[in-house]
């Protein structure tokens, strides 16, 4: 599995596009909630971690869909604490998870301004 | 030499950009472009400081808003072009707004960066927290996002501005020497 994460708008999709060549219906947006099968895409992982409390529990049944894919997230913990509680125990769990997703990942990539960093 | 520069604030990353338009200017005049339109006394602060920084540098300084390719400058010049942040938010913000402001503040910026020998541009960081905007907010975050991605794919060198240390995405930064 590569993982590549990004900022808001940087371009984290297109690169993937660009890099892997995934046609439409190979890409799926977990935005639609839990994958019915295998794609070779998953976009908006943060939008899972919205919806599940426990990141490890979130991760292992996911990995079964993602195990040869690509995943794509927005870094989202960056900036002000949200005001909001819900808003804060949101993004720590999304960090968790990402954690955990970077260290299954065999490539972590980060994109800047539509630009790929190796992380990992 | 095109060169992006984006950071977080007080970054390091107009100080940066004084020392590489120092580095690159030559003998040809050296622009400051302040796109920021000025609405309160923290805005003024702001601004008396930027100026107090570049004194003694040998900056032109151009106060320009919006519609920032109008200026006749110096072909062989360089630029420091102070920010896109500003400049996007003049023209998406301002009355009458323009139309598609992304696009345009796009098509200045190539427009002006293309009319002299170097240009240096700072921008701000805005995308990395998981706030959910209300509906213009993130329009225009949408928007710089765009405005810079672009920047980036025809720009010589692109970095990110930590702590006032580029760290380089693309291309090669120009040596800037100790010299503050």
């Amino acid at each position: 599995m590569d993982l590549v994460i990004g900022g808001a708008y940087q371009g984290k999709l297109t690169c993937v596009k660009k890099k892997y060549g995934f046609k439409r219906d190979e890409i799926f947006d977990l935005a639609n909630g839990f994958p019915d099968r295998e794609y070779k895409c998953y976009t908006h992982f943060e939008a899972l971690t919205r919806e599940w409390e426990d990141p490890q529990e979130l991760v292992r049944l996911l990995m079964p869909f993602i195990k040869d894919s690509v995943v794509i997230s927005r870094e989202i913990g960056c900036g002000i604490v949200p005001m909001d509680p819900d808003e804060r125990v949101m993004r720590e769990r999304h960090g968790i998870a990402l954690s955990i997703l970077a260290k299954e990942a065999e490539h972590v990539t980060r994109v800047f301004c539509g630009i790929e960093e190796k992380l990992k | 030499m095109k060169i992006l520069l984006v950071g977080g604030s007080k970054s390091g990353k107009s100080m940066l950009a004084q020392r590489l338009a120092r580095s690159l200017h030559g003998t040809a005049p050296m622009y400051y472009y302040a796109a920021m339109d000025p609405v309160d006394d923290e805005d003024r602060e702001r601004i008396r400081k930027h100026v107090k920084d570049r004194d003694g540098w040998g900056f032109t300084t151009v106060e320009r808003a919006r519609n920032v390719s109008e200026e006749k400058l110096d072909p062989s010049g360089t630029v420091l072009f102070d920010s896109v942040t500003a400049l996007l938010a003049n023209e998406m913000f301002g009355d009458p707004p323009a139309a598609d402001s992304a696009r345009h503040t796009l098509s200045e910026l190539m427009s002006l960066s293309g009319s002299v020998s170097n240009f240096v541009c700072v921008a701000d960081e805005l995308f990395r927290d998981g706030t959910e905007h209300c509906g213009l907010t993130e329009e225009y975050r949408r928007g710089l996002a765009f405005v810079l991605n672009s920047l980036a794919e025809g720009f010589d060198a692109v970095c990110e501005v930590v702590c006032s240390v580029p760290k380089v995405y693309k291309g090669e930064l120009p040596p800037i020497g100790d010299k503050i």
